[in-house]
């Protein structure tokens, strides 16, 4: 048994002390691994005890069971897909939308460095101001409904799209530019096949950040209006005092957020084939 | 007919602070197949007086002639090499040298042959489809050399190609880079720092002065070498040392 496992942690290995070597990495990662899981567990167990024995008000807290209960009850009504799918609609189409937008707008600004200049200030106003306040606003212009919680998600992420994507452009290396002059390029050209090729990095670290961003923003307008999705659960939860049914929400709501993150990542590693 | 002419070629530098005056009344000119060496002080003018044959800037007064005809904008049968290779990491190592062609909307069967061709003749033929991070810093090298020659230019600048090498590859490839050249026939304006380079590679040297730059003197090079050209053979000429330290009095370096 302990020969086995030790040919496992010494699997591929060259030489003796290249074993010894990847077995060191292979037990630290597998420790890594090992000591996430326990914190969850560990805060899982500690939190259902802990409401069973009323050490903690299970009425204001809620408990995992309860939690796993919920949930199995709304996956088979239907809810649980209807009110997750929502918000991942709301919060795609708003993260694509901002995304694309951004990217047009930050080519613009690379584009002319007149037009640039004269928008610089009202840009860095705009990502100052805290785009929740103009909540009301949308939903008046918008009507009281998906546009404007898509709206308020585009809102949020938009802004600093323009300004990552832009800062990234004009810092793209000159002599790349210089190079692709001598031979001819034009302005097209130029952002074709430097600029955007060499910002994919950073464009992709803006829809890392937005991707989160952009949840925000859809879980701010379904708080606001909506009549459906995890940020209605969670507020109508705490309206009516269901706390599992909050807990339940901002659970779902963490591995939506999870899986989005890594849609991102795995897109990335799709297109950017050549760093590694 | 020469192949390149500086008639009195000014040029001024504007920034909020003020003017800064690059080159002065500069005259010279090259002949069709002539390797010349551009040396000077930093800051001469050497690298604007690349600019200027290849389109990149325009003189603020005089005229720079190829041909005979005045430079106007980006010229086609100029092409530039820069002191990095500027290989793009997204592009494999054949894309890499048909960027100009691509650009040039000149990509097609033939071309494409061309610079496969010569890829193989630096020995990179196995490597076409390998990316820049996996090659050494001297094949990366000969790659922006491929694809400097892949677009056919009659006129080769050269803006210190090696100085970001390493020695030993810095002297094997200036000799790879030499004979080629050589071979091809083109016209090659190189600057450099280092006056070995200069000797070893050139037909003719050009002094700059300190900014403004002028040309402060010109020298012809003439080695006598034994059986065929190199540039190791070049070093060991009995003139090399004579020209090195004429030209080494010439820049008159002051540190």
């Amino acid at each position: 048994m302990f020969k086995f496992i030790e040919r496992i942690l010494t699997k591929d290995a060259v030489t003796t002390e290249h074993g010894q070597y990847l077995k060191r990495v292979r037990l630290k990662k597998i420790g890594v691994k090992f000591s996430q899981l326990a914190i969850l567990a560990v805060v899982i167990i500690a939190w259902e005890l802990a409401a069973r024995y009323k050490v903690i008000d299970p009425f204001i807290t809620s408990y995992p069971t309860q939690i796993a209960k919920t949930i199995y009850k709304m996956a088979l009504n239907g809810e649980l897909v209807k009110h997750t799918w929502t918000t991942i609609y709301e919060t795609l189409v708003g993260f694509t939308l901002g995304a694309i937008i951004g990217l047009i707008v930050a080519t613009a600004l690379w584009w002319s460095d007149y037009l640039s200049k004269v928008f610089e200030p009202y840009i860095v106003l705009l990502n100052a101001l805290p785009k929740m306040a103009l909540g009301p606003i949308l939903i008046i212009w918008l009507g009281n409904g998906v546009t404007a919680i898509i709206g308020m998600s585009l809102l949020v992420s938009i802004i600093v799209t323009i300004m990552m994507v832009y800062n990234g452009f004009r810092e793209t290396d000159n002599n790349k530019i210089k190079l692709l002059r001598t031979l001819g390029a034009n302005q097209f050209q130029i952002f074709k096949k430097v600029v955007l090729m060499e910002n994919l990095p950073t464009i992709f670290s803006a829809l890392k950040v937005n991707i989160g961003l952009s949840l925000v923003g859809t879980i701010v307008g379904e708080f606001l209006v909506s009549k459906a999705g995890l940020g209605y659960l969670i507020v109508y939860g705490g309206q009516v005092f269901k706390l599992s049914l909050v807990m339940t929400s901002v659970i779902i709501l963490c591995i939506v957020a999870g899986l989005l993150y890594y849609l991102i990542v795995w897109l990335e590693k799709r297109l950017i084939k050549w760093e590694n | 007919m020469s192949k390149v002419e500086f008639k009195a070629v000014g040029m001024k530098y504007h920034t909020l602070e003020g003017e800064t005056e690059a080159l002065k009344d500069l005259s010279f000119t090259i002949e069709d197949n002539q390797f010349v060496s551009l040396i000077g002080p930093s800051g001469c003018g050497k690298s604007t007086t690349l600019s200027l044959l290849a389109g990149l800037l325009s003189p603020t007064d005089g005229q720079v002639m190829i041909d005979s005809k005045e430079v106007d904008g980006i010229n086609q049968r100029v092409a530039y090499m820069l002191q990095e290779d500027y290989l793009f990491p997204w592009r494999s190592i054949l894309d890499n040298v048909l960027l100009g062609l691509e650009i040039r909307g000149e990509l097609n069967d033939s071309s494409r042959k061309r610079a496969r061709q010569l890829l193989a003749d630096y020995g990179l033929g196995d490597f076409e489809d390998y990316y820049p991070t996996q090659l050494s810093g001297g094949m990366r090298q000969r790659v922006a050399l491929a694809r400097t020659l892949a677009i056919e230019p009659d006129i080769l600048l050269l803006d210190e190609p090696f100085s970001a090498l390493d020695y030993h590859t810095k002297l094997a490839l200036e000799d790879e880079v030499a004979q080629i050249l050589r071979e091809e026939k083109k016209t090659v304006i190189l600057v450099t720092h280092d006056i070995g380079e200069a000797i070893a590679m050139s037909d003719r040297v050009l002094v700059f002065s300190e900014r403004p730059g002028e040309i402060k003197s010109d020298y012809k090079i003439d080695l006598t070498i034994d059986g065929e050209y190199s540039t190791f053979k070049a070093r060991e000429a009995t003139e090399f040392n004579r020209y090195f330290n004429s030209l080494w009095e010439e820049l008159d370096i002051y540190v």
